[in-house]
């Protein structure tokens, strides 16, 4: 039953995000571990592919809720006489700065700006 | 005083990236309340805790956002201020894009209640991963695309640039398509800093615990004509190189006095 077939698709990534074991196990099997857990070859093929639109296309045939990539996390900017409160830092920049000379990160050695 | 809220991220990798303190922290509230991203995101939250209630209805066409977020600050506020310990979990890292969570943390705190944000995964992170960039080489500046384009942002050309949300350039509602008009704007501010031939990345991490982030390499002047969507973001790598003060670089190497 086509309904049936959808859910598993989804209902296997689930799993997968929530038993470490079973996403160790795929990781080391990944075709050997969708055979057992009863994927289908068809949506075996499109994990595989690593084609994440192809795998978001097949998930979308199987929810009801409208087709969307995500949640936007935007608000319309404030009036210009109010002081802006999104995407904007409140106070200067403070957590960015070396607390001590870096050690790791050696700057690139200098050269001329790149030809353009 | 009784009633605590954390908030915590899920990663943007369904499952995978889910800290264990984060995990921890939503089985052990006695009040759940999320927003994922994508139908799997919640089918996986609404499993680990089958009665956690999710904020993604407060969204609806034509509604402005800032009354959305509004409501569901109230909704997180309400169950501590009835003394319950309450988790609330954020798709990606819960302080990154997201507003209300700030601001249900803000209003906790100002009530006298407990409430601690968990650090989680982020979309950036995630693209540092996978696009190996290292934004201590070289500095990076990152922007929301709108806000970018609004508060017309000075760009420091030999430090990466990273746009977020370039897909729904100038829309506060809850936009699904690109208006290409919009992404034209962006693409003119572009090429006052950049040639048209200047390669920008156009990347998209998988939201899934399989699948292979998009990572499409385009020159700039060919971004009008690129394939965008609402999860897109755009990565532009410098221009020109960065060159020391031999000033400063001579003060720094001076022995301790």
């Amino acid at each position: 039953m086509a309904t049936m077939r959808q859910r598993e698709l989804s209902d296997f990534l689930v799993r997968l995000g929530d038993e470490p074991d079973l996403f160790e196990e795929y990781v080391k099997n990944r075709d050997g571990v969708m055979e057992r857990e009863g994927v289908t070859p068809a949506d075996r093929d499109v994990i595989l592919s690593g084609d994440l639109r192809e795998i978001r296309g097949r998930l979308r045939k199987e929810y009801s809720e409208p087709d969307e990539a995500l949640v936007v996390m935007k608000e319309e900017p404030e009036p210009e006489e109010e002081p802006p409160t999104v995407m904007e830092p409140e106070e200067p920049p403070t957590v960015m700065e070396p607390e001590e000379p870096p050690t790791v990160m050696e700057p690139e050695p200098e050269r001329e700006p790149q030809a353009e | 005083m009784p009633g605590s809220l954390t908030i915590v991220g899920t990663g943007i990798r369904v499952g995978v990236q889910f800290t264990p303190e984060a995990r921890a922290a939503l089985l052990r509230a006695d009040r759940v309340l999320h927003l994922g991203a994508e139908p799997l995101m919640r089918q996986w939250l609404s499993t680990l805790r089958p009665d956690a209630t999710s904020l993604h209805s407060f969204y609806a066409p034509g509604k402005e956002r800032r009354e959305t977020y509004r409501e569901m600050v109230s909704a997180i506020l309400a169950p501590v201020r009835e003394g319950h310990d309450v988790c609330a979990a954020f798709y990606g890292h819960p302080g990154v894009f997201v507003s209300p969570s700030h601001e249900a943390i803000r209003q906790a705190r100002a009530a006298g209640y407990e409430a601690t944000m968990l650090p989680a995964v982020s979309a950036e992170d995630c693209l540092f991963a996978e696009l190996g960039i290292d934004p201590g080489r070289t500095g990076c500046q990152s922007y929301e695309a709108t806000n970018f384009l609004l508060t017309n942002r000075p760009v420091d050309a030999a430090a990466v640039l990273i746009l977020w949300q370039v897909g729904v350039l100038g829309e506060w509602g809850h936009a699904r398509k690109t208006d290409r008009r919009r992404l034209g704007l962006l693409l003119d501010r572009l090429l006052e800093i950049y040639p048209a031939e200047h390669e920008a990345i156009l990347y998209e991490a998988s939201p899934y615990p399989v699948g292979d982030a998009i990572a499409v390499r385009t020159p700039l002047g060919g971004l009008a004509g690129a394939v965008v969507t609402a999860a897109t973001t755009l990565v532009v790598p410098p221009r020109d190189r960065a060159s020391s003060d031999p000033t400063v670089r001579d003060r720094l190497r001076r022995p301790p006095a």
